[in-house]
Parts: C-alpha cells; structure tokens; sequence
C-alpha cells in the first residue's frame, strides 16, 4: 500500500459514514431516538401539549411503524404511540393502536403480551381494577412464559398491597405462589424453571413464609447446581436464618462453610462480611 | 538569615520553572517544526476517535463491530449506546497510540527542541517505545487493581472506607487516585526521552537517570508535570456526567467532549509537559 493510500481510504470510509441514505439502522435509531425525547415531553406533562404537537410527534412516530416490521424500532414506534395516547387519556385510541400491535406482531407472544398488558394499564387509568385483572389473567392463560406474564402475580399482590386490602393482597400471593409452583413443574431445569423458583422464595419472602422460603431455595439449589451460581442463594438462606428467623447458630454454621471450601473466592468475602455484622448484632 | 535562605531557594525553584517555559516557548518560536510532531499526533488521535463514533454504521462496524460485540456487548453498537462505550474506546486508542506512534513523535519532538538530528530519534525508536509502554502499562495496571480492590471491598457488604462510602470512593475519589497516580508516574519517567536523546544510554538506564532526576528535584518535576495536567480538570469534571449531559442535551454531546479532549491533551498538555520538562533537564545537566 502506498503511504498516501490509508489515509485516503479512511477519509472515503468517513464520507460514506456520514453521507448514508438515513435508512440503515443506525439513522433509523438515531432519527428514533429523537422523537422519543419529544414523545416522553409531552408524557411527563400531556397537560401543557398542544393537539398540534401531538399529532407532530404521532405522525413521526408512525413513519417508523411503517418500517421493517421486524426492527426493533417499529414495535416501539407502535408501543410509544400508545403511551402517548394513554397520557393524554385517549382510550379508544389506545386499545385502537394497541389491536394494531397484536395483529401485526400476532405470532410474537412477548409482543402480545406487552400490549394486552398495556391495554390493562388504560383500564386501570380509567379506574375498572376488574377489567384491567381480567387482562392480566387472560396473559397469564396465553402468554404463561413471556417476561410480562412471569411479573403479573406479583404486580397484581402489589397491587393489592398498595390499596390497603390485605386479605386480597394474601390471595393473590398464594395465587402466585401456586401459579409459579405448576410453572416450575412444567418446565423443570430450565431458565424458564429457574425463574419460577426464585418467584416462589420472593413470594413467600412478602408473605414472610421463613421456613417455605428456605424449603424453596433448597430445591432450587439441588435442582439446579451446577448450572447456575448457587452460592447466592446458600448466602440467602444464610442471611435468611440469620436476620429474619434469628437462629444465629445455623446462619454462622452456613457462612463458614462457604468460607471453608473456597477462602479466597469473592463469595468468601461476602460471607465473611456477613459474619461480621452477625457478630456485632446483640444475641 | 535562614528566613532569606528559604526565600532565594523558593526564588530560584519558580525562577528554574518559569526558565523551562521560556526556553520551550523560544524553541517553538525559533523552530515551530517542534510542535508539528504533537500536530501530527492529535490529528491521528482526531482520525482514531471519529473512526471508534462511526465504528456501528458501514463501512467501520464490519470491522469494528464483532470487537465490540465480543468485548463490551451488542448494545454499544447501537444509538444512543456507542456513546457510553465511546470515551472509554477513545482513552484505550489513545493509549495504544501513544505507545507506538506518540512515543516516536515525542521523542522527535525532544530532538528537535535539542536541535539534534531526526534520525537521533528514529534510531532510539524501540526504547522510547519501552518506555511509554512500561509508563502506561504500570499506570493502567495499577488503576485497575485499585478499582478492583474497591469494588471487591465494597461487594463484600462494607458500607465505608475510612468514613467514605462506595459512591464517593468508586466516583469522585477514583478519578482523583487515577490522576494523582497519573501524576507520578509522568513525573518518575519524565525524563527518559530528554536522556535517550542526549545520551547513549538505553531504556533501562534512562528510565534510572529519569527517577534519580526526579527524586533530586522532585517538586519543580510535579510542578512541571502536574500544572499542565490541572488545565484537564475542567475536562474530567464534563466526563464524570456525560450520562447527565447526554440525557440533557444530545448523545453527540460525547463526540464534541472528544474532540475537545484530543485538542487539551495533544495540543496543550503534552507539549507543555513535554518540553518543559526537557528544557528542566538540559539546564540541570549544563550545571552539573
């Protein structure tokens, strides 16, 4: 190559960089990110948007809907309109584009999911607790293992929580419990499986259920060791018996054996931090 | 009697510093071919760092793009995400660049300031190169055992070190570790080159008649070394919330923040730092 031959290529490289079309990705992302901005204005104050400036912001972002189907940002073109709608309280219009996302994306389960979950979000806006439930459940039904759905019992307890209703909240934490276990069963030693469990110790945690919790992360851990790192989880159960059903001896017992069998490992460190703060509590 | 005694010695310290400008500012005057070497590299570093922004659009992600998918991930190879990756991709290139191209343009830079002849540089390439790398390799090392030390500490469930918490130590109190090793480590080898380019020692030698130089004068030497450096501070400060400013204004804002830092760096510091310090040594040899 001759000396004057890189810098050259480099300087074309650069032209062809900066002169592209504004249909590869990268411009398409770029062009996306900035309707985004003034998406997410006018959410944070729908109030003081002006019609005109909605249907700016509409218009742009159904220009990217239009797009590969496929590309990331034409599923959230379609989400951000929807949002859009629901702060400015246009219900129709929400469900409206929210069908539209369903029909388009009807084989993608995740994508469904998401928008039937944000179709319960407009009921509950609208203040019909029951429709929206009637929602969540339908994407527990359909979608059992896509991320929304593994998230909405406990969504649906919290719920509760928040609106001061404790039977119905205990309910809906046992439902959970329930619906997590038949998961768990139906999709043993798998990613899928592994999630449920560590659902089912979160969900017995809230119920402060100490004793299922521990029962839970012991099956956890005989059903999964070696695929995942199980040390979290006996440093859980340490601090569990430590911290919540005050059998200091057992905690301590749990900490040292993990310190044993690998001193140097980070984990070590963690429970030997542990031990500390056990041994500055009062017995 | 000992009160004048210290102040002729504080005069004489100031006196050597404001000597070493004046004899770099000179040298550029008289011969500015001794800053084109420092030209040279920042327009290398400006080429690098607009090739790491465009690395996720074609032609450069073809080449760029498996590396940093393999290193860092899939996302930085996406907008807004190639600008959280991009300052720590530019301050690795700069690294590898001072290494093999910086460590010969200084040195270049050194013997012109000398008025020797380029070929004195040329020929004492590989030790220059020993030396910038052993420079940037102990000083990379060390930070990152640091970093590593304190998130180990912190992961451990400790809430502080002494009495400081973990936002401040791996934030604020970072940055300052890293500048202040940055410091010494310039300081210790600061005078290497100036001694490859006057005398026929190699690297080893030179790296030992640069710390002895240092520990001889060691404040003129930090002053030298460390004046300059405090021009960035306003630069480190902008870097530390480019998250803020990106969410505030625009990603691009990263680039610009760049640019900025290859023009501060390869144009002001580096020659300041440089020839001062090469200036320093002439004069303390011509004395002894």
């Amino acid at each position: 190559m001759r000396p004057l031959s890189f810098p050259v290529f480099l300087a074309v490289c650069i032209l062809m960089a900066g002169c592209g079309n504004g249909h590869d990705q990268y411009s398409l992302e770029r062009g996306f990110f900035a309707v985004q901005k003034k998406a997410q204005a006018i959410i944070n104050n729908p109030e003081a948007t002006p019609p005109a400036e909605l249907k700016n912001v509409v218009d742009a972002l159904t220009g990217f809907t239009k797009t590969d189907p496929g590309k990331k940002v034409a599923v959230d073109a379609r989400f951000m309109i929807a949002r859009l709608y629901l702060a400015k309280k246009e219900y129709t219009k929400v469900r409206e584009t929210l069908a539209g996302v369903r029909s388009a994306y009807a084989k993608v389960g995740p994508v469904c999911a998401e928008a039937m979950f944000m179709d319960g979000l407009a009921w509950e806006d609208q203040g019909e607790w029951d429709r929206a439930l009637t929602k969540y459940q339908e994407i527990m039904n359909r979608y059992p293992t896509t991320p929304r759905a593994i998230e909405l019992p406990i969504y649906i307890a919290m719920h509760y929580k928040e609106k001061l209703k404790p039977d119905k909240m205990i309910e809906a934490f046992h439902a959970a419990e329930v619906y997590y276990a038949v998961l768990a069963e139906k999709y043993p030693r798998s990613q899928m499986g592994y999630k449920c469990r560590v659902m089912t110790a979160q969900v017995q945690a809230e119920l402060k259920e100490w004793p299922d919790v521990i029962k839970t992360l012991e099956t956890t851990i005989a059903e999964f060791k070696g695929n995942v790192p199980v040390v979290s989880i006996r440093l859980d159960i340490a601090n569990i018996y430590g911290t919540k059903m005050n059998d200091k001896a057992t905690a301590r017992t749990l900490l040292q054996k993990i310190i044993d069998e690998d001193p140097k490992a980070p984990s070590a460190n963690v429970a030997r931090a542990m031990l500390d703060n056990l041994s500055k509590e009062k017995p | 009697m000992k009160g004048l005694d210290i102040m002729v010695e504080k005069r004489s310290g100031f006196d050597t510093f404001r000597r070493s400008y004046a004899y770099a500012a000179r040298a550029l005057k008289g011969d500015p071919a001794v800053f084109l070497p420092f030209l040279i590299f920042a327009g290398i570093e400006f080429i690098s760092l607009i090739g790491l922004y465009l690395a996720p659009q074609a032609p450069f992600r073809s080449v760029l793009g498996p590396i940093i998918t393999t290193f860092w991930g899939k996302q930085y190879l996406h907008y807004p995400g190639n600008f959280f990756l991009l300052p720590k991709l530019a301050n690795l290139a700069r690294m590898v660049l001072s290494v093999v191209v910086g460590s010969l343009l200084t040195g270049i830079a050194v013997a012109l300031l000398y008025k020797k002849p380029v070929l004195t540089a040329l020929r004492k390439y590989a030790h220059f190169l020993v030396v910038i790398f052993l420079l940037l390799f102990i000083f990379y090392m060390t930070n990152r055992q640091i970093h590593i030390f304190l998130v180990k500490y912190f992961s451990a469930g400790h809430k502080n070190l002494l009495m400081v918490g973990a936002n401040m130590w791996l934030g604020p109190v970072s940055i300052a570790i890293s500048q202040l090793l940055a410091l010494i480590m310039q300081s210790l080898l600061a005078y290497a080159i100036p001694v490859l380019i006057l005398t026929d020692a190699k690297f080893p030698g030179a790296i030992g008649r640069s710390v002895v130089c240092f520990f001889r004068n060691p404040l003129i030497t930090l002053c030298l070394v460390g004046f300059p450096m405090l021009i960035a501070l306003p630069l480190i400060f902008i870097n530390y919330n480019s998250v803020f400013l990106m969410d505030t204004f625009m990603p691009e804002i990263v680039l610009w923040v760049g640019v900025l830092g290859v023009v501060i760096n390869s144009l002001v510091i580096d020659p300041l730092v440089t020839l001062s310090t090469a200036a320093f040594y002439v004069e303390k040899e011509s004395n002894t």
